[in-house]
């Protein structure tokens, strides 16, 4: 009893002092400290560092100030061109294969029967573990000579090809693996997103005579396209930053073939200490990224005009 | 809906041909979703020489516990990292969540001028949209000029940087939806703010406060780039671990499994119990309703 | 245009009841009204004869033919929906013209039934905008807009003006009534507002539980009703109810007074059992000289009707009284009552015995 005395009295005290203003602002200040210290801050000084030379193993301070010779190198770096293609090919065909696939499981899995709801729950795992045991357990499963899918590719009698060593399928060995991460997170929207959705409108349009085609196409498709493009932002984003499954199952091998964007990044930057021309080329995808965002979220506010009031 | 919608997927084809599709393609789905997690679970106990035949079967046809008692034996070092993983993640979502509610609240309360309670907030989401890999080497400079590095605060902060948009988000929805005469009944009461934020506020934000700390500790458990950017030692936590079978100790399946499985089965376990709360923060945002 | 039969038709969800053993036969070109309290199986019913339900058991038929598995595109039904159901992410004319563009007419003429339709619904200057952009009454209106473009054998409306508020309800229920005078087409109209119901309705089918109490004329529903329920559901201010007992002399004893009935109604009723007697508040006037004698607990001032809630140690019955000598709460009242407005219905049942309409008649 006087516990709760003291220290609401000690609350009543402080709020006198400083006001509720002042208690308000109080609460910011922590979040913020740490959000402008541990990113804002490394994010700016990354830019410094990238317009410096500055190679940690030969020194512990940056060097000289050298303009935008960090960014011109990359014109020059023939892995990182590679490795940019690469890492498009690779966003694009990942997410578009999770939308298309998260979306039919979405749409199939619609409804509140008991199986139904725990096969929901089961095809959300894959995105909850940790993407570097993603990587293990995937590097086990495509292993050439004793990986399960090649077991059971050798008893069904189709060949057996070596996933994570041949160096034209180790990217596509990472698409799938990438496909099976994250196409729960597009379930999970998608199955939100539909479950969502007014049911009377969708009975007006069996109403109004639209075959199930119909209504799918004209009617449930437009109405999730912008959450749709939320969702093609966030994996397109993620996928083109891909590193842990990379990581972990090929370590950007067979030679170069699975270099990917951010592979290279942190091969310059915490295995040789490049770190002027890591952020050089780190700040070049931030400002694709964020161009990308950009015109992604204009194309959404251009087909969201109907969910504006007047 | 789903009743009506199902009609209407049901109704163009021969309504049994089409479910047993249906019924078809979610099987193989939850097939392919659970498979990886059987040869995982698999492997973390099949003895050591099974693993070199070709023949050997997706599950062992013997079973071994030795791997787990090597990672979980209390003098092991593998146990020290995965004492660390606990500890970065309890500190990062007790940090973060706490810091998150109470930033969301000021934000949602705070009356500022030119909509800075909105930029802020803004600002926060832009966390979540460049590469980390642009921030993880200054970091790591930054925590190396302030003596930090290799310990758990610099995990801990990196962790709590990242998640703190996360919380944030959810909990602004949250308090903004928030009934204002609840806290005008309080403030007629003679309630002061702190009181009206702790003994009103907050206990009705429980269920948000769940869907915010877990994502925030599933988060911080499997985080791997700035784990192993500024813990390589003394904190370094379990997916830096598993990162290191590959490159130096070759392929040595039946420990990785077992650490794989260490890694891998809390979160699956919290996953489908709390599978509410999951889904309600994964979809936050994204989805109204 | 179409005549509709419903034969025994039931609906279960799991353990409820939503529908029990209906039979209802829709005359070609009728306007019915579904009338009952929420819960008692108005949208249920009416979905399945949209074919947005299938029923449990029983037929639904249409002109004749059994179409009770007949997917609703196949049916050429439109709907009004309880909350609009409009398409939100397609302007108003694009709602308008849904149900004709999936049914391929080509474009020149969907434009010119849009534009019909915009007109005659004052729909014109919103036809770019999107639902949202719309007030309630637009919205409402681009929702019947949306029906009356087709030529649908039969409309179907699920109280379509229960969100709008009561100025709106009263003007767009005229207009409804005007809209549907010209169509001449099969209509069924569900609503729990008795107003609704009895004005615009050539029949109305009472429900309450999922049990059809009573399909009549709105003049029967309310001078003639089926049983007690009805009785009391239909009517503003409700009818007051008290028990009554036919004595020797077969004048009916309540509130402690003696009510001569008519002879015809007599054959009807057994001396010293007890009954159900319903009164309607305008068959009750306050006069002086009116031989019962009540206290005055409540005056009620609605304007053009003055509504008096009344109560004496026998029980309470409200009456009326005219706005021009108001009575005041606490005053003694007598209160006339006319024995050819009264309502007997059975205590157990609720069936009713004698009504007005009988009375009449006899
Ligand atoms: N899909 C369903 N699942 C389970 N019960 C249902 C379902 N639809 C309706 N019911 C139940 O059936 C009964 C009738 O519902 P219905 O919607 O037909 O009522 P209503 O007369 O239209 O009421 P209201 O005036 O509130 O719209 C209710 O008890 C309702 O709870
Ligand atoms: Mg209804």
């Amino acid at each position: 009893m006087w516990v709760s005395r003291t220290v609401w009295g000690f609350a009543d005290w402080l709020e006198s002092k400083i006001g509720e203003r002042g208690i308000l602002i109080a609460f910011i200040v922590p979040a913020v400290a740490i959000v402008v210290v541990a990113q804002f801050y490394p994010l700016l000084y990354s830019f410094y560092i990238s317009l410096v030379d500055w190679t940690l193993s030969r020194s512990t301070e940056p060097g000289d100030f050298v303009g935008l010779a960090n960014y011109t190198k990359m014109a020059s770096d023939s892995v990182l061109i590679q490795a940019v293609g690469r890492t498009i090919w690779f966003g694009l065909a990942s997410t578009a294969a999770q939308i298309v696939l998260g979306f039919i499981l979405a749409y199939l899995t619609m409804g509140e029967t008991l199986a139904l709801r725990v096969a929901r729950t089961i095809l959300i795992l894959p995105m909850v573990i940790a993407p570097v045991a993603v990587g293990t357990i995937w590097r086990m499963m495509l292993s050439a000579r004793v990986g399960p899918v090649n077991q059971v590719l050798r008893n069904l009698g189709i060949p057996t090809p070596d996933w994570l060593g041949d160096p034209t399928l180790a990217m596509v060995s990472i698409v799938i693996i990438d496909v099976w991460e994250w196409t729960p997170f597009v379930f999970v929207i998608f199955a939100a997103a539909l479950s969502s959705l007014p049911s009377e409108v969708l009975k007006a349009a069996e109403v109004d005579g639209a075959t199930p085609w119909q209504i799918l196409r004209m009617v449930i498709l437009p109405m999730l396209a912008p959450v749709g493009l939320l969702v093609v932002m966030f994996r397109l984003l993620d996928a083109l930053l891909t590193l842990d499954i990379v990581f972990t199952t090929t370590f950007g091998g067979p030679g170069f073939a699975t270099h990917t964007l951010s592979f290279w990044i942190y091969q310059q930057g915490l295995r040789y200490f490049n770190i002027s021309y890591a952020a050089a080329i780190s700040w070049a995808s931030l400002i694709g990224c964020m161009l990308l965002v950009a015109g992604l979220l204009v194309w959404r506010a251009r087909i969201s005009r109907w969910q504006k009031e007047a | 809906m789903a009743a009506n919608l199902s009609h209407a997927a049901t109704s163009g084809f021969g309504p049994i041909g089409r479910r047993l599709l249906v019924v078809g393609i979610i099987l193989l789905a939850l097939l392919v979703t659970l498979a990886p997690f059987f040869v995982l679970f698999g492997n973390s106990l099949r003895p050591a020489d099974e693993f070199l035949s070709d023949k050997s079967g997706l599950w062992p046809s013997q079973l071994t516990f030795e791997y787990y008692a090597a990672v979980l034996s209390a003098n092991g070092t593998t146990f020290r990292i995965l004492l660390n993983s606990v500890i970065v993640t309890a500190a990062t979502t007790v940090i973060a969540v706490t810091t998150g509610c109470l930033v969301a609240y000021g934000l949602a309360r705070l009356k500022l001028p030119f909509r800075l309670s909105t930029i802020i907030g803004l600002t926060f989401l832009i966390v979540r949209f460049y590469p980390k890999i642009t921030i993880a080497i200054p970091y790591f400079v930054l925590m190396r000029d302030f003596g930090l590095r290799d310990t758990y605060a610099a995990v801990v902060i990196a962790h709590v940087s990242m998640t703190l948009p996360i919380v944030v988000w959810l909990m602004l929805a949250f308090f903004e939806d928030f009934p204002k005469q609840l806290e005008q009944s309080a403030m007629m009461d003679g309630c002061g703010i702190l009181r009206r934020f702790f003994s009103i506020v907050l206990p009705l934000t429980v269920p948000a406060i769940a869907t915010a700390a877990l994502l925030t500790a599933f988060f911080s458990w499997n985080e791997f780039l700035f784990a192993s950017a500024v813990g390589p030692l003394n904190a370094k936590t379990l997916p830096v671990e598993i990162s290191g079978f590959i490159t130096d100790k070759g392929t040595v399946w039946g420990p990785m499994s077992a650490m794989g499985t260490v890694i891998v089965l809390p979160v699956m376990v919290l996953a489908l119990i709390a599978q509410r709360y999951l889904v309600r923060g994964l979809t936050a945002g994204a989805v109204k309703g | 245009m179409a005549g509709l039969i419903l034969s025994n038709v039931w609906k279960k969800f799991g353990s409820v009841v939503a529908v029990q053993a209906l039979d209802l036969e829709i005359r070609d070109r009728e306007f019915v009204s579904f009338l009952g309290p929420s819960g008692c199986g108005k949208t249920t019913t009416l979905n399945m004869i949209a074919g947005l339900e299938t029923p449990s058991e029983g037929q639904i038929l249409m002109d004749g033919l059994d179409v009770t598995k007949v997917p609703p595109r196949l049916r050429n039904f439109a709907m009004v929906f309880q909350g609009y159901a409009l398409y939100p992410h397609m302007t108003v004319a694009d709602n308008i013209g849904f149900a004709l563009k999936v049914r391929n007419l080509d474009k020149a003429e969907i434009a010119k039934r849009v534009a019909d339709a915009a007109e005659r619904l004052e729909l014109k200057e919103v036809l770019g905008r999107y639902p949202r952009q719309l007030s309630g009454g637009q919205r409402q209106r681009v929702a019947l807009g949306r029906a009356f473009v087709r030529d649908p054998h039969v409309f179907l409306l699920d109280e379509p003006l229960s969100n709008l508020d009561a100025v709106l309800r009263v003007q767009t229920r005229v207009e409804l009534k005007r809209l549907f005078a010209d169509l001449d087409t099969t209509a069924v109209y569900v609503t729990h507002d008795q107003a609704e119901a009895m004005t615009m309705s050539d029949r109305i089918a009472v429900f309450r539980h999922g049990v059809l109490q009573q399909f009549a004329s709105p003049l029967d529903i309310y001078r003639n009703p089926a049983n007690r329920f009805v009785a009391t559901f239909v009517g503003s201010p409700p009818m007051s109810v008290v028990e009554a007992t036919l004595g020797d002399d077969n004048q009916l004893r309540a509130f402690g007074t003696s009510i001569a009935l008519p002879e015809a109604v007599l054959g009807k009723l057994k001396v010293g059992k007890s009954y159900d007697l319903g009164l309607r508040a305008e068959d009750l006037v306050l006069a002086p000289d009116g031989q019962l004698k009540m206290r005055v607990d409540l005056v009620e001032h609605l304007g053009a009707q003055t509504i008096v809630h009344l109560s004496s140690s026998q029980g309470r019955l409200i009456a009326q009284s005219s706005p021009t000598e108001p009575a005041k709460a606490g005053d003694m009242v007598g209160i006339r009552l006319d024995p050819a407005g009264l309502y007997l219905f059975d205590r157990q049942s609720g069936a009713a015995i004698v009504t007005p309409g009988l009375i009449r008649q006899n």
